[in-house]
């Protein structure tokens, strides 16, 4: 028995969406059934495995003039059609059209959850930005090679769409190699079966280093993005600073339950309420300087004299975290949700960060 | 766009690295903001001084990671 084709929705801009060039960027969302211009090749790609059952087109300006909110537009309207796969671009080398279609990814993996698949140059802004997000073949920086490139994209589709298993994995997930598929890697960390111990790869890539011959390292350096720098304070005199630290600095009892060593956990206490009873929950460093004299690492009595000398305001809420041996994406979620909950309090508008 | 903050650390090179972008020295990693080899009264003198030089950091413009320490007066 033949069987069922899976449904593919397909996205695309004005220009490859055939209505038309720069002059029509302006565009809004439309939708037309089956496939349109290099969705064309996407089904003879596809061959008898799947259908493109309709393709969403956006105008290139339309849709940067707010990314995240006409992605969740656009995912309504993929949804609609029930697709198994959805497939965006591939966009090359564009800079707004590769974030459209990162962020359609995103919206509708993240609705659905079902394969989301594109295809960017390692430039494009979007590649960077949605990576891990979504399953980004790599490609050229032109759109010459599409056919070869939709090629690639289905391929990985399809194996993403079969469901089956990865042997190599030892829980099993649907995860292909990055190499193997020829995609950016999404930054998932599993674990995997292999035939030699740690030891041995160890020593077999030492000795090739050795004699100088090609060798692979298995741990790939982590690429930190830029973080825009914020601007500057203008009028120090109204501005509150709120402190942070992650030198494990708690309320007596630690009621959040940090760690000493790979915490994940942070608090936020009452500045004058922790002075009067607290604990250090840090394993990498000698505690003792900071248990004498807190000031050390929380440094609230000068900026409590500060404050008396009106020049800076202190944000009475501390926020605490304890990071030793702590993986940087956890960190960087922490300082996020720190944020978030500075911005939500609205008081502090600035911050003094002490680390260990 | 967040709101700014500065780092004080005395191993510096490590927010260098991720991109942290207001930075001072600080002590030491026992004592960032102190120094037990003090007296009392100097070690708050010091710890005047780093933080004055923190916010003094956060009053400027920088355009990456930029590093100042309290011995560059």
């Amino acid at each position: 028995m033949a069987q069922k084709k899976l449904r593919v929705v397909h996205y695309l801009n004005q220009f490859f969406g055939q209505i038309g060039g720069e002059d029509k960027a302006g565009t809004g969302f439309v939708v037309k059934e089956g496939a349109v211009g290099p969705g064309l090749a996407l089904q003879k790609a596809l061959g008898d495995e799947g259908e493109v059952v309709a393709t969403v087109i956006c105008g290139d300006d339309y849709f940067a003039t707010d990314p995240d909110q006409y992605a969740q537009e656009g995912s309504k309207l993929v949804v609609d059609h029930k697709p198994d796969i959805f497939i965006a671009g591939p966009a090359f080398a564009a800079g707004r059209y590769g974030i459209a279609c990162g962020a359609m990814c995103k919206a509708v993996g993240e609705e659905l959850g079902i394969p989301v698949v594109t295809g960017m140059h390692d430039e494009a802004p979007g590649t960077e930005l949605y990576r891990k997000y979504a399953f980004i073949c790599k490609t050229g920086n032109n759109s010459r090679m599409m056919v070869e490139v939709l090629g690639g994209m289905t391929k990985l589709a399809l194996r993403l769409a079969s469901g089956e298993p990865e042997a190599r994995l030892i829980r099993g997930d649907v995860l292909p190699q990055p190499e193997e598929y020829n995609y950016f890697s999404r930054n998932l960390l599993r674990n995997e079966y292999t035939e030699q111990t740690v030891a041995e790869r160890s020593v077999t890539k030492l000795l090739a280093k050795l004699k100088g011959e090609p060798f692979e390292s298995e741990v790939i350096p982590e690429i930190f993005e830029k973080i825009p720098p914020p601007p500057a304070i203008k009028d120090l005199s109204k501005c509150e600073v709120a402190l942070i630290s992650d030198g494990g600095l708690v309320p007596k009892g630690n009621p959040d339950g940090l760690a000493t060593r790979s915490n994940l956990r942070w608090g936020a206490y009452d500045v004058d309420a922790l002075f009067s009873a607290y604990e250090v929950r840090h394993a990498g460093y000698f505690n003792d300087h900071v248990l004498q004299q807190p000031d050390r690492l929380v440094p609230v009595d000068v900026l409590l004299e500060l404050e008396k000398e009106g020049k800076v305001k202190l944000h009475r809420t501390f926020f605490s975290t304890s990071g030793c041996t702590t993986v940087s994406q956890r960190c960087g979620e922490m300082g996020e949700e720190i944020g978030a909950q500075i911005k939500e309090e609205g008081a502090a508008t600035a911050a003094i960060l002490t680390s260990t | 766009m967040g709101i700014p903050v500065v780092q004080i650390t005395a191993i510096p090179n490590i927010p260098q690295m991720i991109g942290v972008n207001r930075i001072v020295q600080g002590t030491a990693i026992t004592n960032p903001t102190g120094d037990p080899s003090l007296t009392e009264e100097q070690e708050k003198e010091l710890r005047r001084k780093l933080i004055l030089k923190a916010l003094e950091l956060l009053q400027k413009d920088v355009e990456g990671p930029t590093l100042v320490t309290v011995e560059e007066e």
